[in-house]
């Protein structure tokens, strides 16, 4: 063999070898599809695992198109089910994922109008969502949706499918999809609450409620961005915006405060949020009511009702279903109960109050003495939060919401 | 455009061999050579195009310079000329790094002088900045100076060497441009560059870009203000040494390996450097290009270690503490210089008798395992003032890594049976926030193993003529271990590439670039 020979047959095989490796890495990635994402190229059924829901999520917009979608944090994708049925046989979606910004949610609103019709939205609003720790978080990508912030087109992120595809990372993880992966797979943006009930089992329901207590005061008390754990300007301009957007695209937002279970209100109280709660559902209500959008009502659900104040000691999750798997997220059942309420909001209920920016005030007064009754009646979940440090009065007061524009996420 | 990115692999260097390639059958080498300036030139003004024209200046105004001192005659007007030129050099790279540092240390505004800034750097000013002053003092020497205009341009802007060195001689350069073969792209060369480039491609991907992350952690926990325990700043450190080993050495292999597929060949960067037994064989083999031009144009000239062992000294520290401030203006920079060359100066001193006691009285192996052990602490302890600009930071690491701030295993690591008696000789058993776990010490192990038992790129490619002699680059031992175009070589070199290729990850620029 010649040495120019040689070199040729060198230079084929490591051409061949790569490209094998390349293929076999594809077509495991094309059928695992472990991101959720790569089967948007060729089907619309697929599921979104909750983990990389970030990234899936724009990509099932893109296959679904939607007419109908629900917005929010992990609280609305755990609990919310849209069923075609309730909205005349649309396509419906569940964008919602967790720890999204208030930012996050008007880039997946925008975008969901982008590349549909989109004509209802249900929008589920978190306090903790409008605060400096929570921005756009790993795995958002602004190049991923259909427009940017002005809502100019972008182009499809055909760089970013053809990286999933070919990424290392995500053949092995689609090597161990049937072994280990599947049973990671959340029901967010699912119809089972038994998966996502699962875990629960593991600690017990009362467990469960202060863990996620304590990580809010986690978030607080040492929050990725010190000292900025206080609701941001830029997160109230993005609602604003969302609402803008939907009068201009003639889109109706059903627009709810999430429904939190009661001790979590008490903790909001004990770590010192409680004045900034109160400001920020003032200037929600306000928000809206200068929209278009204040002709289909604003609903408080986290206020105490029957849903919300069901004991976690007491309880035998066993004998009576449990309304929410933590301090935070409620089950489906209470979410279908949402949409009924956002619906008719008028219709008497003791579920969710219809916030007004006149009665903003008067309300939240009348939910702080709601707390302190439960608290007095219910000394053994009280006990519970003990755990939880109080509050600092640096991080939050008065003056440091007065001052909240001053208070940037990291990076901005 | 880096080198490692989708643009400059599948469109600018395939268009760019493709129409070189065609310039040359059509138009002769001469035409070819000077397509190959003008893309480079391109290349340059991808990065930021009014910098252009600081490059053109530059090599405009060195090339006359050069002339100069090759035809006038001997006399203060020479040495004016090259003094000009120098000077010249000087203050370009001076207005562009240290302004700013200068100007606050004048002013006493020492808090403000960590934090740099100034003028928008010229990617690869430090590199080609030296170059032509090489080629200046070149020149004043030797007279010799028969390069043309285009050649000389191509001799600084060559692109593969443009941004980030290696700092090459003129006399090592120019004369290949002559040479028959010049930018004739033939099988065994593209063979060539394809193992190079398969080499960088997974050194930078798949090894540095992974252990970068590590050091990371470490550095926003430190800036978070969290304090590390000794094997967390230890195994942090570690990562940022083998990171930046890889990541430089991944670039002189393209480097390299492009050169070469237009037929040019580089002088050698690095020669594993982490197998040397002192600190000073050490940098005789780590950024080779860079510590011969300080040698050759500070320490020589400044007597080197021919005037007395004091003035060796002095030496050694003058040629450290400049090869700190030419990788920045901060007095990070300055600690790192100053701490190497006391750590050189020591080696000197007392080094030889240890070593030659170490070599007699232990097994071979024990005594090189010991030797590269001390040279790497002995690289990385001053490495902690190099990567943090930030005093109070790097004396908090240091304390860190001598235990001062505790010692701490993770607590999974150890049955918990053992943790009361841990705890009894001051060991804490608990989450390591800052320990990457076993990916990062997996990591470590795969990366020491390729520093330490594998020979380096320029030995295992030092029959293919990709990279110029150089006196420590010897032949290896094992035959097999040198690169031929064998089907074993074609499948471990496709696996390398197939790995970098699947390691998905977002062109990270290279570390030396923000030099």
């Amino acid at each position: 063999m010649t040495s120019q020979h040689r070199h040729s047959s060198y230079i084929g095989l490591v051409a061949v070898l790569v490209a094998v490796a390349m293929a076999v890495v594809a077509i495991a990635n094309l059928i695992a599809d472990p991101y959720g994402v790569l089967s948007s190229l060729y089907k619309t059924d697929y599921r979104t695992p909750q983990i990389y829901a970030r990234i899936a999520k724009p990509y099932a917009v893109r296959a679904i198109q939607p007419s109908v979608v629900a917005l929010g944090t992990s609280r609305a994708a755990a609990g919310i089910a849209l069923d075609p049925a309730d909205w005349n046989g649309a396509r419906v979606y569940n964008m919602a994922f967790g720890g999204q910004s208030a930012y996050e949610t008007i880039r997946q609103f925008q975008h969901a109008v982008a590349v549909g019709e989109v004509s209802d939205a249900v929008l589920l609003l978190d306090f903790e969502a409008f605060l400096g720790g929570h921005w756009p978080k790993e795995g958002f990508s602004e190049e991923r949706l259909a427009v940017d912030w002005s809502g100019i087109s972008q182009r499809y992120p055909l760089k970013e499918l053809a990286e999933l595809m070919f990424s290392g990372e995500s053949f092995l993880r689609s090597l161990f999809l049937s072994s280990v992966f599947n049973k990671n797979v959340d029901s967010f943006g699912t119809s089972d609450p038994a998966i996502h009930a699962e875990p629960l089992k593991k600690h017990g329901y009362a467990k469960e409620y202060q863990l996620d207590a304590y990580k809010r005061a986690q978030v607080q008390l040492h929050g990725q961005a010190p000292g900025c754990s206080r609701v941001q300007l830029t997160s109230m301009q993005a609602l604003a915006e969302l609402f803008a957007l939907a009068d201009r695209s003639g889109v109706r937002v059903w627009t709810g405060l999430s429904p939190v279970h009661v001790s979590r209100l008490h903790v909001y109280r004990r770590i010192g949020w409680w004045h900034a709660y109160a400001m920020w559902k003032s200037e929600v209500a306000r928000i809206h009511s200068v929209s278009r959008q204040r002709a289909r009502a604003i609903v408080d659900f986290a206020a105490p009702s029957a849903l919300t104040t069901q004991s976690i000691v007491g309880s035998d999750p066993d004998s009576s279903p449990m309304h929410f798997y933590d301090g935070s997220h409620f089950t489906v059942d209470v979410g279908r109960h949402i949409i009924e309420r956002l619906r008719n909001p008028r219709r008497a209920d003791d579920f969710g109050v219809v916030l007004t920016p006149d009665l903003a005030a008067t309300q939240h007064r009348e939910i702080d003495g709601a707390v302190t009754d439960w608290a007095l009646e219910n000394e053994q979940d009280v006990a519970l939060f003990e755990v939880i440090p109080a509050a600092d009065p640096i991080l939050m007061d008065r003056d440091s919401m007065r001052a909240w524009s001053q208070c940037k996420p990291r990076g901005e | 455009m880096l080198f490692h990115s989708v643009e400059f692999l599948l469109v600018f260097l395939p268009v760019l061999v493709a129409s070189t390639g065609l310039v040359r059958v059509l138009f002769g080498r001469s035409a070819a050579l000077t397509w190959l300036l003008l893309s480079s030139l391109v290349f340059y003004a991808v990065w930021e195009p009014a910098h252009l024209l600081i490059l053109l200046g530059a090599i405009g105004f060195n090339y006359y310079v050069g002339s100069r001192l090759t035809h006038l005659d001997a006399g203060p007007a020479r040495v004016a000329a090259l003094a000009l030129g120098v000077g010249a050099n000087l203050g370009l790279i001076g207005y562009y790094k240290y302004a700013e540092f200068i100007r606050l240390i004048v002013r006493g505004e020492w808090s403000a002088v960590v934090e740099g800034g100034g003028a928008a750097l010229p990617l690869g000013i430090s590199f080609f900045t030296f170059q032509q002053i090489a080629y200046l003092v070149g020149c004043f020497a030797t007279r010799e100076n028969e390069s043309s205009g285009r050649d000389y341009a191509l001799f600084i802007g060559f692109f593969p060497q443009l941004v980030a060195g290696p700092i090459v001689r003129h006399d090592e350069l120019l004369p290949q441009f002559k040479a028959p073969g010049v930018l004739r792209v033939t099988k065994e060369r593209f063979s060539v560059f394809l193992s190079l480039a398969a080499c960088g491609l997974f050194k930078k991907l798949v090894l540095a870009d992974s252990l970068s992350p590590h050091y990371e952690t470490i550095r926003f926990a430190m800036e978070d203000g969290r304090t590390l325990t000794l094997i967390e700043a230890w195994l942090g450190m570690l990562c940022a040494a083998f990171y930046i080993y890889f990541d430089y050495s991944a670039y002189a292999d393209f480097a390299a390996g492009t050169a070469f597929l237009f037929g040019i060949a580089m002088p050698v960067n690095f020669l594993s450097p982490y197998k040397a037994l002192t600190v000073g064989e050490f940098w005789r083999r780590w950024n080779v290009t860079l510590m011969r031009f300080l040698r050759d144009h500070v320490y020589i000239p400044l007597g080197g270690n021919r005037r007395g062992v004091a003035r060796k000294y002095v030496n050694v520290f003058v040629l450290m503490v400049l090869c700190g401030i030419w990788h920045g203006a901060g007095m990070n920079f300055i600690y790192w210089g100053v701490l190497v060359s006391i750590i050189l100066c020591a080696e000197s001193a007392c080094g030889g008798a240890l070593s030659a006691a170490s070599r007699n009285l232990l097994w071979g192996w024990i005594h090189r395992f010991l030797a590269r052990t001390y040279v790497a602490i002995a690289y990385v302890v001053p490495l902690v003032f190099f990567m943090t600009p930030e005093l109070d930071l790097s004396l908090d690491l240091l304390s860190s890594m001598l235990g001062q701030n505790g010692v701490a295993v993770p607590g999974h690591w150890i049955p918990v049976e053992f943790h009361p008696w841990l705890d009894s000789v001051g060991i804490d058993a608990v989450r390591l926030r800052s320990y990457g776990g076993f990916p990062q010490l997996g990591l470590l192990i795969v990366a020491g193993i390729v520093i330490y038992t594998l020979p380096s790129t320029p030995e295992i490619f030092r029959r293919t003529g990709a990279f110029l002699a150089h006196p420590l680059l010897q032949p290896l031992r094992y035959e097999a271990l040198n690169w031929r175009p064998s089907h074993a070589w074609g499948l471990g070199i496709g696996a390398l590439l197939a790995a970098a290729v699947f390691v998905r990850s977002p062109a990270t620029p290279y570390f030396y670039f923000q030099f």
